[in-house]
């Protein structure tokens, strides 16, 4: 499922936890709930600087091949 | 029927008629001439240097007029370097030419326009007009701003290039991506192209159809090129290239790098940054911006937690110490509650006790009396018993006359205990009397 969340996704849902984290809508109950999925969305934005899913290769590869037969 | 038989003083030879049609074409052209006509075909020989263009006059398309042209070695080279000078193209097909040429006309050859000189700036003025026509037109059909007004991707991190593999252009490209000091990665898939001159459209065009059916899997296009020169920029301005650039589904980025005025296809694209390495840092801008961002919202959010945790200690301690505080008066009073209770009982069993002695007493002293009673009951019945028993007594008896007859010092109660001359004691109330039988009765 992480896999999946793309960078626009990630920021998108990170943007609306700093909102509602500047508009206090967070209590202490869940605080700590979305400060470790912030952590996570973090993560993964970061992650997403700095890896690529290395497909693009592959994809020429296949069209290539593809285009062949 | 009349003959159709010449007279033989009337036959020419075909260099007779050549020659007079040369001298028509001479009479009629004595001195050379300015023609406008599309270039056709330039058909130029490279080893012997010299040309022979194909020049034509269409309208709407159709060929109107077509005539050969021929331009010598040492015209040509001088041509060709003046035209590339001012229009940054070199001659080619399909431009529209004002030349100055003299009609030709050779007896083995035939006719032909003889091109001495051709004038640049026309060309030029009709290639303005073209670009000046694709804008309009891409205005028109209300494609010219279609890819500018798409939004980047936030990580721009696919990217389709489409470049020389060889290219100056293309390494400073993949080195400024390739050697960034952040870390940042980016996945390039190169495909190549020409880049300038006439095959340029078709063979951009040939990779920007295999990249739009892989659009998922991009997040936008580089056309990058460097090191080529200026010339044969010209394929920028068409119209075909240009809209298919600006209906383009991915953000198109230029780094055609050249230092003319900007072309078509840079005008449509999304961002055009001139040179492939601005193409490249402003790539880099991006996920620098992405990663600010990032930090921002971590930084954002670190704060509201620390704050909020730190309000909810004070107010937690605050709790704490109101708790405290009631607890203590709640103690404090149950103390004192407690305290009262026992002094309370304390009193209550004093004052119970003390009935309880008082009352131990007088049960005491009730007993006593009544023992007492008892004890003298007890004699008075002693005394009688002593009475009744005084009455039985021996001694008493006697006194009153009765005796006790002994026979060997036992009491005798029976006459056949004893014979005649038996010697018997008789106890009397005072003394005894000792006498001896002398007889019996029964």
């Amino acid at each position: 499922m992480e896999k999946k969340l793309s960078y626009t996704d990630a920021i998108k849902e990170l943007e609306q936890i700093v909102g509602e984290v500047e508009q206090g809508e967070i209590s202490v109950d869940i605080l700590s709930e979305k400060v470790k999925r912030a952590t996570e969305l973090i993560r993964i934005c970061k992650s997403k600087l700095t890896t690529t899913e290395k497909d693009v290769n592959e994809i020429l590869k296949e069209e290539s091949e593809g285009s062949r037969q | 029927m009349t003959s159709i038989n010449p007279s033989p003083d009337r036959v020419l030879n075909l260099s007779d008629l050549t020659a007079g049609i040369a001298r028509v074409f001479s009479e009629n052209f004595p001195t050379a001439v300015w023609v406008k006509a599309e270039l056709a075909k330039l058909n130029h020989y490279p080893e012997s240097g010299h040309c022979y263009p194909a020049l034509v006059e269409k309208d709407k398309g159709v060929v109107k007029a077509e005539i050969r042209g021929t331009i010598w070695a040492n015209d040509f080279l001088r041509i060709n370097r003046q035209f590339l000078q001012i229009t940054r193209e070199p001659l080619k097909e399909g431009i529209h030419i004002l030349f100055r040429a003299m009609v030709k006309y050779h007896p083995v050859y035939g006719l032909s326009l003889q091109i001495s000189d051709i004038d640049p700036s026309f060309t030029l003025g009709e290639m303005a007009r073209e670009k000046l026509e694709t804008i309009n037109r891409l205005k028109k059909d209300g494609l010219f701003d279609l890819n500018r007004g798409l939004p980047m991707p936030m990580l721009p991190q696919r990217v389709a290039v489409i470049s020389v593999k060889t290219s100056k252009g293309f390494s400073d490209f993949m080195n400024v991506l390739g050697n960034n000091t952040w870390g940042y990665a980016f996945s390039c898939a190169l495909f190549p192209a020409l880049l300038q001159g006439d095959k340029a459209v078709g063979s951009i065009l040939g990779q920007l159809k295999r990249i739009k059916a892989l659009k998922d899997h991009f997040d936008v296009v580089a056309i990058i090129r460097g090191g080529g020169g200026d010339v044969g920029l010209n394929c920028y301005d068409q119209y075909e290239l240009a809209s298919e650039v600006a209906q383009f589904p991915l953000p198109v980025l230029t780094g055609i790098g050249h230092s003319t005025n900007e072309t078509v296809v840079e005008m449509v694209a999304g961002q055009n940054k001139i040179t492939p390495t601005d193409v490249a840092y402003f790539l880099l801008q991006h996920f620098h911006n992405f990663s600010v961002l990032v930090e921002e919202y971590r930084d954002k959010i670190l704060d509201y937690s620390q704050q909020l945790l730190e309000f909810e200690q004070r107010r937690f301690a605050d709790l704490i110490q109101q708790h405290l505080a009631g607890t203590r008066q709640f103690l404090q009073t149950e103390k004192l509650r407690l305290e009262g209770l026992s002094r309370n009982l304390l009193d209550l069993t004093k004052d119970s006790l003390h009935g309880e002695r008082v009352r131990m007493g007088e049960l005491r002293s009730g007993l006593k009396h009544y023992v007492k009673q008892w004890i003298s009951g007890r004699f008075s019945d002693i005394a009688l018993l002593e009475r009744q028993l005084g009455a039985l007594d021996p001694v008493n008896v006697l006194k009153r006359g009765y005796s006790i007859t002994y026979f060997n010092g036992k009491p005798l109660r029976d006459q056949k205990k004893v014979k005649k001359g038996d010697e018997i004691t008789t106890r009397l109330h005072t003394g005894s009397l000792q006498s001896e039988i002398k007889s019996k009765t029964e």
